[in-house]
C-alpha cells in the first residue's frame, strides 16, 4: 500500500466535497490503486489544519455544517497557506480555492507556490489556469511535477483525460460545445417552459444552479475561462482570457428563443475554438445537434482527424460532480510517485 | 437583370393579384407572365406563377416585401436555376424594426447573396424585437462576405446577432 499526502488547499464547497469523497471512497481507492490518501494539512483562508498523522476530515466537515469556524480543531495553526506550504512534508497539493477571475489569484499563487517547494499539483481553478495557463505549466515542467486541472473545465466531464490518454494519434482541430450548466438550465426553460431569462434565472437560483450574482455564468466569463484551458491544453494553443470574444445571454429574449424553436433551432451559450479564434456566445444549435442537451448538463464536441466527431456529456459543476475529475487527477499522479 | 420565377399561393378574391403585381412593379421588376393553376386552387388559394425579369437585390426585395404582407411563396428561383447552394439562418434581437429592418436586411444582399426567409416576433412598441431570418449564398465566399456584413451592421444598430453553430 502506497500512502501519499495531500495538502488540501481551501475549504469551501469544492474543499469539502473532495473530504466527503475521501471519506467515502478511502477504502474503494485502496482496494482498487493500492493508495491511501492521507490529508496532512487543510488551508483556510483564516488559518490551517495542521498534522503529519492526517487531519481529522470528518471533525473538519461536523464544524462546517454547523456553521462553526476551523480554529476550534486541536490540529488548527494560525498560519498562511502559503507558510503551510512551506513547512509541512507532502506529495501533492489539491488546490481548490475560489479565485478572482480578473487576476486568477490566490489560486494561481498557491500553485506557483506548491510546485516550487516540489508539490505535484491536482487544481480546479479555473480562473488560475485561464490567467497564468502557459507560466504555471512551464513551471511544472522545469520542476519535472505534474500540474493537472481536468475539474477546471467541464467539472466532472473527462475532456484534458480523454485527449490525453484516448486520442493518442489524433490532431483536435475545433472544439465546440457547453461549458456553463447555468446558462443551458436558463435557456432550456426558455425554450421547453416558455420562461423569460430572469425567471429561468430565478429558478436557478432557487434550485442552486445559479449563485447569488450570476453575473460570471450569465455574461459568458465563466465559459470563456473554460475555453481558454481546453484550447490551451487540448489544442496546444497559448490564448490569454483576454483572447476570448465574449458575448453572455443578457440580451436574448422569450421570444428569440421561441423563433428559434419554431424553425427547428434551440439558442445555447456555445463556446467555440477553432482556426477563426476563441469566442463564446449565443448560437443557433440544430434541435436534432447532439449539443442540444437540456437542464444544466454540460457537453464538449471534438472534431478530430481521425476519428472525426467526439462528443462528451455530462456534469459540468457541483460540489459532488467535480471531484470524479479532481480524484481522477490525484490517483493519475500517485501512479509516478 | 436576371429572369426570375416566383410560385405563390394567392387568395383568391378580387384584387390579391394586382397587389402582387403592385410589389413587383414597385421594386423595379419587369413582368413576363402570369400564370393561374385553378386545377390546384385548394382552401380559397390559387397556385399562381409569375415570370419576371429584375436585379438580385431587387428579386431580394419582392420576396421580402410578398412575405411582409403574407403572401406565401412556395417556389422561388432567379437566372433560371435554384438561386442558392449555402444557406446561413440568424437571430437578431433589439430594435429590428426601428433601426430600419430593409437596411438591416438588403445590407448583405449582393448578386450572389439573397434573404430566403423571414420570420419576426414583434412585442411593444419600446421591446426589442426578434427576427429569424435565412439567407442563401451561391458559394462560401459571397455567404462570409454576407455574414461579416452583418455582423457589422449589427454592431453599428446595437443588435444582438445569433448566428448557426459551425456543425
Amino acid at each position: 500500500m502506497k500512502t501519499v499526502r495531500l495538502l488540501l488547499l481551501g475549504f469551501g464547497v469544492i474543499g469539502r466535497g473532495f473530504a466527503k469523497v475521501l471519506i467515502e471512497k478511502s477504502d474503494y481507492i485502496k482496494k482498487k490503486h493500492g493508495i491511501e490518501l492521507k490529508v496532512v494539512g487543510v488551508g483556510e483562508y483564516n488559518g490551517c489544519l495542521v498534522d503529519e498523522k492526517g487531519v481529522d476530515l470528518k471533525a473538519a466537515l461536523d464544524l462546517r455544517e454547523k456553521g462553526k469556524w476551523l480554529d476550534m480543531l486541536p490540529q488548527w495553526k494560525k498560519i498562511t497557506t502559503k507558510e503551510m506550504i512551506d513547512k509541512v512534508q507532502a506529495d501533492i497539493a489539491v488546490e481548490v480555492v475560489p479565485s478572482d477571475i480578473k487576476t486568477g489569484e490566490p489560486g494561481a499563487g498557491l500553485i506557483e507556490a506548491a510546485l516550487k517547494k516540489g508539490l505535484h499539483v491536482a487544481s480546479s481553478d479555473k480562473c488560475a489556469m485561464a490567467h497564468r495557463f502557459s507560466e504555471l505549466m512551464n513551471l511544472a515542467k522545469k520542476q519535472d511535477k505534474w500540474l493537472l486541472f481536468e475539474s477546471s473545465a467541464g467539472g466532472g466531464m473527462p475532456l484534458m483525460n480523454l485527449a490525453r490518454e484516448c486520442i493518442q494519434a489524433d490532431e483536435v482541430k475545433s472544439m465546440e460545445g457547453i461549458l456553463n450548466g447555468t446558462t443551458n438550465y436558463i435557456l432550456t426553460k426558455m425554450s421547453k417552459g416558455g420562461m423569460d431569462l430572469e425567471t429561468a434565472l430565478r429558478e436557478a437560483q432557487e434550485l442552486g444552479y445559479a449563485e447569488a450574482d450570476p453575473t460570471y455564468d450569465v455574461e459568458g466569463i465563466d465559459a470563456a475561462a473554460k475555453t481558454v484551458i481546453l484550447a490551451n491544453d487540448i489544442m496546444g494553443m497559448n490564448k490569454k482570457f483576454s483572447d476570448v470574444k465574449i458575448m453572455g445571454i443578457r440580451g436574448v429574449t422569450k421570444e428569440a428563443v421561441q423563433l428559434a424553436k419554431k424553425n427547428g433551432y434551440v439558442i445555447k451559450l456555445i463556446a467555440e475554438v477553432n482556426s477563426s479564434g476563441l469566442s463564446v456566445g449565443p448560437k443557433l444549435v440544430p434541435e436534432n445537434h447532439p449539443l442540444n442537451i437540456e437542464s444544466n448538463l454540460n457537453a464538449v464536441m471534438f472534431k478530430t482527424d481521425i476519428g472525426r466527431d467526439v462528443v462528451i456529456i455530462g456534469r459540468g459543476a457541483g460540489g459532488r460532480e467535480t471531484q470524479s475529475a479532481i480524484f481522477s487527477d490525484v490517483i493519475r499522479i500517485c501512479r509516478d510517485l | 437583370m436576371e429572369d426570375c420565377k416566383i410560385e405563390i399561393k394567392l387568395e383568391d378574391k378580387p384584387g390579391a393579384l394586382s397587389h402582387v403585381l403592385d410589389i413587383i412593379a414597385k421594386n423595379s421588376g419587369n413582368l413576363f407572365s402570369i400564370n393561374h393553376i385553378r386545377e390546384r386552387k385548394k382552401e380559397g388559394s390559387v397556385p399562381v406563377v409569375i415570370q419576371f425579369q429584375a436585379t438580385e437585390p431587387d428579386f431580394s426585395k419582392i420576396v421580402f416585401d410578398f412575405e411582409k404582407h403574407g403572401i406565401e411563396i412556395t417556389e422561388k428561383r432567379i437566372g433560371g436555376a435554384e438561386e442558392t447552394q449555402l444557406t446561413q439562418e440568424f437571430i437578431l434581437i433589439g430594435h429590428v424594426i426601428d433601426t430600419d429592418i430593409k437596411d438591416t436586411i438588403y445590407s448583405v444582399c449582393d448578386k450572389d447573396v439573397m434573404v430566403k426567409s423571414l420570420d419576426i416576433s414583434l412585442k411593444g412598441l419600446k421591446e426589442p424585437s426578434s427576427v429569424f431570418a435565412e439567407i442563401g449564398a451561391k458559394n462560401s465566399k459571397s455567404l462570409g462576405i454576407a455574414m461579416k456584413k452583418l455582423e457589422e451592421t449589427a454592431k453599428r444598430k446595437n443588435l444582438l446577432l445569433i448566428t448557426g453553430i459551425q456543425t
